[in-house]
């Protein structure tokens, strides 16, 4: 990427076989680079032409744009530009880019962890390693192969930009660019992130943490710079913060883009470095000495379960907390920000005290909505811990000892349930602290926010469910745990903006209950939710105890 | 439970995978108080036996019969489980846990070590019990295996190439802990490709390859079976030797003759040789690792090897 290839030069390294090297990754995770490269287009594009029918002067697209302008707008979408004048463009650009280049991050955190972190883990990268390659042939070929993925990934997008005769063509490529560089930015910083963590799941942790980390800076930033704030700066500290920069489709401008693209090189540049210097399979943070025995001598599965995922719990349980904090006072003061000013009020169609509430209360319920999905996640890359456990042998050396199977499945989710509903739990109160350190509302509405996380409780119960029935019954396709979180995390962005028809809504256990603090609940879906879960996990043990183990 | 059922029967086992047969009818026998030795060439179902007499995996049925310790090991995998323990070949452990916190964990499963068995196979092995499981080598891991599973009061001990990875040091430990098993009365079926530690510690062998059984019995009547090593320095020409029936492998070169000659025809090459004038002359029971070749091997490439191993041993037996 940087240095010319084999040239020899100590310092710079070698990267000698990198080219046999990628022609490796794109043959080992074809399917992989082919299900980013196909689903984000396929996802993304639609929604986009519920946009493009909209009239750019008519009254919904003003109220869309009154949206966009309040505290929950600049959080979850941008500094809002081109509000004023809120064209099928704007709209893209306010409403979408942000979430494009979220996905485009994810997607170059996960290729590029695969590639070189988690194979380093596995051992194979030591068979390569001994064979004729350079030492930074591996990151080398990783960062070409990710890099022209995620490249490719913004240019389909752009490209299919143009579908829409509403989208100007050079915004709608400068879309795609934007959106490629993002995630080149954020190949760099998962490529650091592989160098500095000792295993894959700890790289991607961390790169998953630099990306909360840049969206919550960007929510700062942009809000800051909405309100005139001092700190206004933030956002041009955060990779998720340059695209929109552009103002594409406002009033487009180029030199934005160099930003993630010099970001992209300076992290490139120093994993190589990173590379260059440690030794394979180690990473920079330093082994430690643990204890010499169990503390209690009786350690079990519970325990282990826990110590297997507690690194996990904090990470997840830290992002959620952070997400709270720091969107705590924004739901606290949007009730007097739309009070102060009536016009926006009127945009979004709001009147007299109950309309605001609601209003309110429902960007509270998207925070505990995300701030649920980060407890999902937690649960269902712990109970992933089981599926490779049992790939790895692991899982043999333990049932050969006397424990049941069903059991071994029962105590595991249950202990990953608890974990995910205790973190949930002081995820919520913390929210409540939060909107209540506004001092913009009562204590009863603080806690009416916090009491609404347990509304999120059935769905986690359900994701383990689901989560732990997947590995048990068909586990090749365990991964599908995620499609309801990440159904949910789009339902959540499209779903009430363009208008999906209510039933649309039952398809996650997520979307399922309201999480509004003021909407009521009635008994009936809680009740099939638990249900669902019971007879998942019963058919989990069933399945577990019948099929032979696989390793 | 009565002493006299056998710690495993095994009969006619099947087991496919997809396409692949694992087990193609293999039969296994090992009575209590005996230390087994079960051996195969790479892929022959000796793993999937393994994990078949775990309850790990299912028996295609119909299928023969499969009992361990008297117990169904599918069915009754718990149960089983108390009485038994374990080792794979392969061990790999949770990279979060110390050494010393696995073998506590396992341990606990199992109802509880002997504590000072515990420390004392942690001494024998010399494992620092501090590390994190991530840090330790291979052979380490299978030391953290071992210790878990020969601090558990067991009948019976499933041993899966347990001392892979194990330098001679320790691979001579493990040696005596088999012993001492044995003389507590203790049942091992031990599947190894360390020869030499199976012709030390096992009573019986059982050779299977292909997911079948070839051959079993003890390791005296498996000798038995098979042909005599025999190596002489002669003073004159023997041409009547590579006539003779029962002769195989006949190498000759400056008066030295090295053959492998099968059981009950020793005589009559004796006389042959004593005709041709014997200098000297060694005469060896085949060692295991002529049994094993000649069942793993085929045709051509079994004489071959077979030659290969024999001038090995002829070697070591005159050094």
């Amino acid at each position: 990427m940087t240095a010319g290839g084999g040239s020899g030069d100590a310092s710079w390294g070698s990267v000698t076989g990198c080219w046999q090297l990628a022609r490796g990754i794109l043959r080992r995770d074809r399917l992989r680079l082919a299900i980013w490269l196909v689903a984000v287009p396929a996802v993304t594009l639609p929604a986009m032409s519920a946009y493009t029918g909209t009239f750019e002067t008519s009254a919904s697209a003003q109220a869309r744009a009154a949206v966009m302008a309040t505290p929950t707008g600049t959080v979850f979408g941008g500094p809002g530009y081109g509000l004023a004048h809120y064209t099928t463009g704007a709209m893209v650009a306010n409403e979408l880019l942000l979430y494009l280049d979220v996905v485009a991050a994810l997607a170059a955190i996960l290729l590029l962890v695969h590639a070189t972190r988690h194979e380093e883990e596995e051992g194979r990268l030591e068979l390569v390693g001994a064979t004729a390659v350079g030492r930074q042939a591996p990151l080398a070929a990783a960062l070409g192969v990710v890099a022209a993925e995620v490249t490719a990934i913004g240019l389909v997008v752009g490209l299919g930009c143009l579908l829409y005769p509403d989208l100007r063509t050079i915004d709608s490529l400068a879309l795609g660019l934007a959106v490629a560089a993002t995630g080149l930015a954020f190949v760099g910083l998962a490529a650091v992130a592989a160098q500095v963590a000792g295993t894959g799941r700890g790289a991607a942790g961390l790169a998953a943490a630099a990306l909360a980390a840049s969206f919550l800076l960007r929510a700062a930033g942009d809000t800051a710079t909405v309100q005139g704030d001092a700190v206004w700066w933030l956002s041009w500290l955060s990779p998720l913060g340059w695209a929109n920069r552009m103002r594409l489709f406002v009033d487009i401008r180029w030199w934005p883009l160099l930003i993630p693209l010099a970001f992209a090189l300076a992290t490139g540049a120093v994993a190589w470095f990173l590379a260059a210097r440690r030794d394979q399979g180690e990473g920079l943070l330093a082994q430690r000495v643990g204890s010499p025995g169990a503390e209690s001598r009786r350690i079990g599965i519970a325990a282990l379960v826990w110590r297997r995922t507690r690194g996990a719990a904090l990470g997840w349980g830290l992002g959620g907390l952070t997400l709270v904090l720091a969107m705590g006072p924004a739901v606290g003061s949007l009730r007097g920000y739309i009070l102060d000013n009536p016009s926006i009020g009127r945009l979004l169609g709001v009147s007299g005290d109950a309309g605001v509430d609601a209003v309110v209360e429902a960007f509270s319920a998207l925070v505990t909505l995300y701030a649920g999905l980060f407890m999902a996640a937690y649960a269902i890359s712990a109970l992933g811990s089981l599926r490779s456990d049992e790939l790895a042998g692991r899982s043999a050396l333990l049932l050969a000892e006397p424990v049941r199977r069903g059991r071994l499945l029962g105590l595991t989710a249950f202990t990953v349930a608890a974990v995910a509903l205790l973190a949930a739990t002081a995820v919520g109160i913390a929210f409540g602290l939060a909107v209540w350190a506004s001092r913009a509302v009562d204590l009863t509405v603080a806690i009416g926010v916090a009491a609404a996380m347990a509304r999120a409780f059935p769905a986690l119960i359900v994701t383990v469910a689901l989560a732990a029935f997947l590995i048990a019954a068909c586990p090749r396709y365990a991964a599908l745990s995620w499609v309801p979180v990440g159904y949910a995390f789009f339902h959540a962005i499209l779903g009430q903006g363009l208008g999906w028809p209510d039933w649309t809504r039952y398809l996650s256990p997520f979307s399922a209950l309201p999480l509004s603090p003021a909407a009521d609940v009635s008994a009936a879906p809680v009740v099939i939710l638990l249900g669902v879960a019971l007879v998942l996990v019963g058919a989990a043990r069933q399945a577990y105890a019948r099929r032979d183990l696989l390793a | 439970m009565s002493d006299q059922i056998d710690a495993i029967r095994v009969q006619t086992l099947r087991k496919a995978f997809g396409a692949v047969k694992a087990l193609d009818g293999l039969d296994l026998q090992v009575e209590r108080g005996e230390v087994a030795g079960f051996l195969g060439p790479n892929g022959a179902g000796k793993s999937t036996t393994i994990r078949i007499l775990l309850g790990l995996i299912r028996a295609d049925q119909p299928s023969g019969s499969v009992e361990v310790l008297g117990l169904d090991p599918w069915a009754q995998a718990t149960e089983l489980h108390q009485r038994l323990a374990y080792v794979p070949g392969d061990v790999s452990l949770w990279p979060t846990l110390t050494g010393g916190e696995t073998i506590d964990f396992l341990g606990s499963l199992h109802g509880g070590l002997d504590q000072a068995k515990r420390a004392q196979l942690i001494d024998r092995f010399e494992l620092d019990p501090t590390r994190k499981n991530r840090t330790y080598s291979k052979g380490n891991r299978q030391k953290v295996a071992l210790i878990a599973a020969l601090a558990s009061p067991a009948e019976l001990y499933l041993l899966d190439e347990p001392t892979s990875g194990l330098d001679p040091l320790m691979e001579a430990v493990f040696t005596e802990c088999l012993t001492e098993i044995k003389a507590a009365g203790g049942t091992v079926l031990l599947s190894s490709h360390i020869l030499a530690e199976v012709e030390e510690t096992c009573d019986t062998v059982t050779i299977i390859r292909a997911g079948r059984t070839v051959e079993s019995g003890s390791l005296a009547d498996l000798r038995h079976l098979a042909r005599s090593q025999v190596e002489a320095r002669l003073r004159g020409p023997a041409p009547g030797l590579a006539a003779l029936p029962g002769v195989h492998a006949l190498v000759e070169e400056a008066g030295q003759v090295r053959f492998a000659c099968d059981h009950g025809v020793l005589e009559r090459v004796m006389a042959e040789l004593v005709q041709a004038g014997v200098e000297s002359l060694t005469c060896g029971p085949p060692s295991l690792e002529q049994l094993f070749l000649s069942h793993y091997a085929d045709g051509v490439a079994a004489d071959g090897l077979a030659q290969a191993v024999s001038a090995r041993s002829g070697a070591r037996g005159s050094a």
